[in-house]
């Protein structure tokens, strides 16, 4: 480690600035405490939590892991400070997973087949 | 010229190649898991089943979803070691991401294998009882087919030996005992064109087998392309005569088809004096008794056996039940409780603690819900008093001991004839669709930690040359291998309320 | 993360250093990795580019014996065309066509397997694979790819692919035989009750497009990255050469799509190899085994959802090539600029934007909702405006300029009503209720046949031609290449152009003796299949002059005059010929827009690239109005 701090002005010409470890370590831990009181938050809601319908239960617990999936992004991942570049990439991926999965259950509306099955 | 932006990143993008790279890996892979979940909700919302939910064990789906966020936070925290430049600290950091990604798969592989090694079992009405099969000895042989034969037609074109396993599992019953060591003698009968047979005495062994078959094909392959030779000559004799009667060209075609049918007995002929045939007739002087799995049977009667690769033993059938410790019964397909198949194989015991716990669970529903008008008809309440758990009863992981009596415990026993089976399964990905997205999903999920343990493991153990050379590669590497990782944990925030709680 | 590794070929050096001559260093590399496992995008591009010609020869030929078929069902093979089979071993001729027959198993099995080779293997490895790897890093002037090493593997996985799907011919169960779509259940039920447990035909063909997948998710994010990252100095977006950027979209449409079909063929394989029910819906019931002994409960439609998912945007994967070929081979030989390049552009994201949402087309006939159906039909119809955008450019492009017949321009001239006859027939199909008379007739056929084999092809061959001198240093000879043209040209049409009858008469794609016994059969055409086969062997024949002529002309073709043959405008004519090791002798600099013929007050009818913008030319350009500035990007 301590051959390893001798690197530590950083000559190489790196574009970044050098980071606060103490701070920076801070801010994830946090994030990583809130992400797993919202694991017992899902868990505790499927059990505990009853909105009086199937799916209105699912939507919680979906939003929740949403809510946590969004706290990876930002935080772990970088996204809130990232390229322009990378945005319109994902925006494209999340379009087009978006799109599949919308247009796959739809295929299950039939309305005109329906006005004739059911009675 | 050199690559450029290796290290640095490009001015107008603001980005090094690598992570350009990475970022549209993930958003490849965003569709990868993006098809997985379509298709989840595809199969559930079309499944014509009862959607199996709240039937994973919650806490190892629970305490991996903690331990991935951990391994998150550490591989992350790794990263800002490298931008801080404490190369000491980086390896604290990346030793515990790998033993969080241990632990993950750890838990994983147990959960798999409880799975593996129970049972389910849908009987033709639709009812369902899951358990383990009744053990002989230290197999489970609860679920195979008894069979004694004394005469096995061998199939030279297919027939690989596979069914001696049979005979290797029904030991105790077994004249020969294990084939391996015991010698199994047959006598062989070929059948010859004038319906004579030839006869012989061997011991079957692989190499026999392997001798026999290729010396048939031999023979048939060099009657094939006799028999191709003569055939090509048939559009010539049709051509021939285009002046001629019409008779004049059948004639001729009639004395090709004639040769051809000569050298077909020619060569039956030959096969025969050589003791081949495509299928040869093996008699035993014992009957041999063999308990097969039902997996690589085509089909099977009172008097014969035949199975998929094309060996059929003929005897008799000595049972066919499946012998069964009950530890779950599902009547949710099912119209009338008392009347469906499963019931009538059920004790008494079990029957009323089914009923006690089935009219409780609607009692409870009944109170959580008051508005719902008709309960019994509610995918949840049906779910909660239809599908009784005895393991939630009792301790939901049993010691050894009580799995063992568990195991031979008469009061969970049922018997169930195979005539009533629709479907035989242990909980794979064969048993459902459920199962069977829940395995691919969690299964490419878990190839995906492992890919990602290889790689970080890889910065870790090599990483220091790198470093001194340019720590900033280092961290660039670093940072790429984090963004996967978080990915994958990403997948898994989804994947744990999806599996396991909904 | 492989990314990460790729840099390692340089970690021998300081990052940071100079610029070492590369040539030094990559002298001393041995045969195998020089040639066999390069890290040289040049060398990987020459790799697909033959591999994918050797598909597409095999591709082809199984097509031939399936043509037999069709037109003389139950006879025997002719000796010219039974060596065919005979390249699979003599077993497999006695199993599969005893006496020489085609039998309707071996039907079936070519028609899965030409299907297959021809888009995997064939269109997609030559037409996008091969040129993208050598003509785009050059085009954007980067020494070479982003990820040289993930660039190989790429390759070699695709390799394997490759000699697992060829392999599967020699498998006891033949090679996969429920079509090139592989429709479970059809798939899972059709080699079911052999010996072979799971290992059959239908298994190793999910095994092989695995890794053939993986191998395309590998190049395509390779590909972006290259054109995202390493464009050379003054290399904007909008100074990107069309090819370029369609390879750009393209590699886009691999990786966004490709995973979908991952995912349906890893379900697939798990149908196979651990008896789960993904795409086996209750109360499945077969000939040989009666109910099955599956749990059922899943969904045949999904296989196709997510199958088309991919498959609608590989369409354009296979057109995209061409069309982007055609688009730099045009302008260069008409020497004036690509007319509407902006627009072809706009065009070119909006196809590829739409592509995604159009999949279930090819579905009407599954019995899916009446409101996805009407979706789907709005976004077909929506589709064909951009690529009539591209085609029309194309077109106009031609307008006025003085066109030079070199061998490219022929096959590019070509391409373009080749490909308007497939791309306008397509139309009707978009509806559901015309879809519901041609879906699987040879209408069909005749349709997407005409976009990808005298369309793509056409454009292929005309890359061929136009970059050969760069790849070898010498030029293809124009009398076996006029040779090559004419045959392919009337084989092609005489080979298409009558399926178009046959499938509004109803002929089904499926028939492998030609409907001969069908009694419903439309027997007024039956003529027609023979006529078919001629345009068969006639367009067979006519490839011989191009084999020819590409390996006589490796080493014995003319020698090129200088780097720049064609006096083009783009960034790979400013390299050596053929381009070194690290391609360009100095960094390159990009001054102007990539079409830039015949700029007014040039000295010379060309203005590449690479040379600064002069003052008389941009006195030239002052002088014309506003509204006629093709030139000004």
């Amino acid at each position: 480690m301590d051959q390893a701090t001798e690197h530590s002005h950083d000559s190489q010409g790196s574009h970044d600035h050098p980071i606060d470890l103490r701070k920076t370590v801070r801010t994830y831990l946090k994030v990583g405490a809130t992400l797993i009181l919202f694991t017992f938050i899902t868990w505790g809601v499927a059990y505990f939590v009853d909105l009086g319908d199937e799916h209105l239960n699912i939507a919680l617990g979906l939003l929740i892991a949403a809510f946590k999936v969004t706290l990876v992004c930002l935080i772990f991942m970088h996204l809130n400070h990232e390229r322009g570049l990378i945005y319109k990439t994902l925006l494209f991926s999340m379009i087009f997973f978006a799109a599949m999965m919308f247009l796959f259950c739809l295929a299950f509306y039939s309305p005109i087949e329906d006005s004739f099955l059911k009675p | 010229m050199q690559i450029p932006y290796e290290v640095e990143a490009r001015p107008d993008t603001g980005l090094y190649n690598a992570k350009v790279g990475i970022w549209l890996f993930l958003a490849s892979e965003v569709m990868l898991f993006g098809g997985l979940f379509s298709s989840y909700v595809f199969l559930r919302l079309g499944a014509d089943f009862p959607w199996p939910f709240h039937e994973l064990k919650v806490l190892p789906g629970f305490i991996n979803t903690m331990v991935l966020i951990a391994s998150s936070v550490s591989v992350v925290a790794a990263w800002a070691s490298l931008k801080a430049r404490r190369y000491g600290w980086y390896q604290v950091n990346m030793i515990i991401t790998l033993l969080c990604a241990l632990g993950f798969m750890g838990i994983k592989s147990y959960e798999y294998y409880f799975k593996f090694v129970h049972y389910s079992l849908k009987l033709s009405d639709g009812s369902v009882v899951a358990g383990h099969p009744k053990h002989v000895d230290d197999t489970h042989h609860g679920d195979r087919i008894a069979f004694q034969a004394d005469r096995i037609t061998i199939n030279l074109k297919s027939s690989n030996l596979e069914f001696l396993d049979g005979l290797r599992s029904g030991r105790e019953n077994a004249p020969y005992g294990e084939p391996e060591t015991k010698e199994l003698k047959f006598k062989t009968k070929v059948e010859k064109p004038d319906k004579s047979f030839i006869s012989s005495d061997i011991t079957l062994t692989d190499s026999w087998l392997k001798e026999k078959s290729e010396a048939y094909w031999a023979l048939k392959e060099e009657e094939s392309y006799a028999v191709i030779a003569l055939e090509t000559q048939k559009p010539l004799a049709r051509q021939s005569d285009s002046d001629g009667v019409k008779a004049d060209k059948q004639t001729k075609v009639d004395a090709i088809n004639k040769q051809i049918a000569a050298v077909q007995k020619e060569f039956a002929d030959k096969a025969a004096a050589a003791g081949l045939s495509e299928t040869i007739l093996l008699e035993s002087a014992q009957p041999l008794t063999f308990l097969n799995k039902e997996k690589g049977l085509m089909k099977y009667g009172a008097s014969e056996y035949s199975f998929r690769e094309g060996t059929v033993l003929h005897g008799k059938l000595l049972a066919d039940t499946i012998q069964f410790n009950v530890d779950t019964i599902d009547l949710r397909q099912t119209v009338d409780i008392e009347k469906s198949l499963v019931w009538k194989h059920l004790g008494t015991e079990l029957k009323q603690r089914f009923m006690r716990y089935s009219n409780e669970r609607v009692e409870e529903f009944k109170k959580h819900r008051p508005k719902i008008a008709e309960p019994e008809k509610n995918v949840v309440c049906q779910r909660d008093s239809l599908r009784v758990e005895f393991g939630n009863e009792k301790k939901k992981f049993m010691s050894e001991e009580e799995a063992d009596s568990y195991l031979h415990d008469e009061k969970y026993m049922i018997s169930v004839p195979r005539s009533e089976k629709r479907f035989y399964s242990n909980f794979s990905p064969s048993l459902s669709p459920y199962y069977a997205i829940y395995f691919l999903m969690t299964g490419l999920h878990g190839l995906h930690v492992i890919g990602g343990a290889i790689v970080l493991g890889w910065f870790l153990f090599t990483g220091r040359k790198m470093y001194l050379r340019n720590p900033e590669h280092l961290a660039n590497r670093v940072e790429v291998g984090g963004l996967f990782w978080h990915f994958v944990d990403l997948v898994w925030i989804f994947l744990f309320p999806l599996y396991y709680l909904m | 993360m492989e990314a990460a590794h790729s840099t390692h070929t340089h970690d021998a050096h300081d990052p940071h250093g100079h610029d070492h001559g590369n040539d030094d260093h990559h002298h001393e590399l041995p045969w195998y990795q020089k040639y066999l496992f390069s890290t040289d995008h040049k060398v990987i591009g020459v790799q697909y580019g033959i591999s994918g010609l050797l598909f597409l020869a095999l591709g082809f030929l199984l097509m031939l014996v399936m043509r037999w078929s069709i037109a003389h069902p139950g006879e025997a093979l002719p000796g010219g065309l039974r060596w065919i089979l005979h390249i699979f071993g003599d077993d497999f001729v006695t199993r599969w066509a005893p006496n020489g027959v085609v039998s309707g198993s071996l039907y079936n099995m070519f028609g899965a397997m030409h299907g297959t080779i021809m888009v995997f293997f064939g269109v997609v490895p030559l037409g996008f694979a091969a040129f993208v790897n050598f003509v785009t890093p050059l085009q954007v002037g980067a020494p070479d790819m982003a990820f040289p090493r993930l660039n190989m593997w790429s390759f070699w996985l695709f390799f394997v692919s490759g000699v697992l799907m060829v392999f599967s011919f020699f498998l006891p169960t033949g090679a996969a035989q429920a079509g090139w779509t592989n429709y479970s259940p059809l798939s899972a039920t059709v080699m079911r009750a052999t010996d072979a447990h799971f290992w059959t035909g239908q298994t190793q063909w999910l095994f092989a497009m695995v890794f053939n997948i993986s191998a395309s998710l590998l190049g395509a994010v390779n590909v972006l990255t290259t054109v995202i990252n390493l464009r050379a100095k003054g290399m904007t977006w909008m100074r990107l050469p069309f090819f370029t950027w369609a390879m750009f979209v393209i590699a886009f449409l691999l990786l966004l799509a490709f995973p979908p079909l991952e995912v349906a063929a890893l379900m697939q394989l798990s149908d196979q190899v651990f008896g789960s029910s993904f795409f086996l819906p209750t109360g499945l019931w077969t000939k040989e085994e009666g109910l099955l002994n599956v749990s059922g409960g899943g969904h045949p439609v999904l296989f196709q959802h997510l199958f088309w998912f991919l498959a609608h945007p590989e369409v354009y994967v296979l057109l995209l090539p061409a069309i982007a070929i055609v688009a730099e081979i045009i302008p260069c030989n008409t020497r004036k600029p690509l007319w509407g390049y902006k627009s072809m552009v706009y065009g070119l994201l909006v196809l590829g934007f739409l592509s995604f949402i159009v999949w279930a087309h090819h579905m009407y006939l599954t019995g899916m909702g009446t409101v996805v159906a009407t979706f789907f039909q709005f976004t077909t119809v929506m589709i064909s405006v951009p690529s009539v955008i591209l085609l029309t450019c194309l077109m106009i492009s031609l307008w006025g300029g003085s066109i030079r017949f070199t061998m490219p321009m022929l096959f590019a001239t070509a391409f373009l009503p080749m490909f308007g006859i497939g791309g306008l027939t397509g139309l009707p199909l978009a509806f559901p209720f015309i879809d519901l008379f041609l879906h699987d007739t040879y209408y069909v056929i005749a349709h997407f046949h005409y976009v990808v084999a005298p369309g793509t092809l056409f454009g292929l061959f005309a890359g061929v031609y136009h970059w050969f001198p760069k790849v070898t240093g010498r030029m293809m000879g124009t009398k076996l290449g006029h040779l090559h043209f004419w045959g392919s040209l009337i084989g092609m049409n005489v080979l298409f152009g009558p399926m178009f009858i046959q499938g509004m008469a109803g002929f089904h794609r499926r028939w492998y003796d030609g409907g001969k016994s069908f009694e419903m059969t439309s027997h007024e055409y039956f003529w027609m299949n023979e006529l078919i086969s001629w345009g068969a062997w006639g367009l067979g024949l006519a490839q011989i002059p191009f084999i020819i002529n590409f390996f006589w002309s490796i080493k014995g073709g003319k020698r090129v005059a200088s780097d720049n043959p064609w006096n083009a405008t783009t960034l790979e004519w400013n390299t050596p010929t053929p381009p070194p090791h690290g391609n360009f002798l100095t960094e390159p600099v990009v001054y102007r827009g990539p079409y830039e013929y015949s700029v007014p007050g040039a000295e010379k009818d060309y203005s590449p690239q690479w040379e600064p913008v002069t003052a008389a030319e941009e006195e030239g350009l002052k002088a014309l109005p506003q509204s006629a500035h093709p030139w000004k990007h």
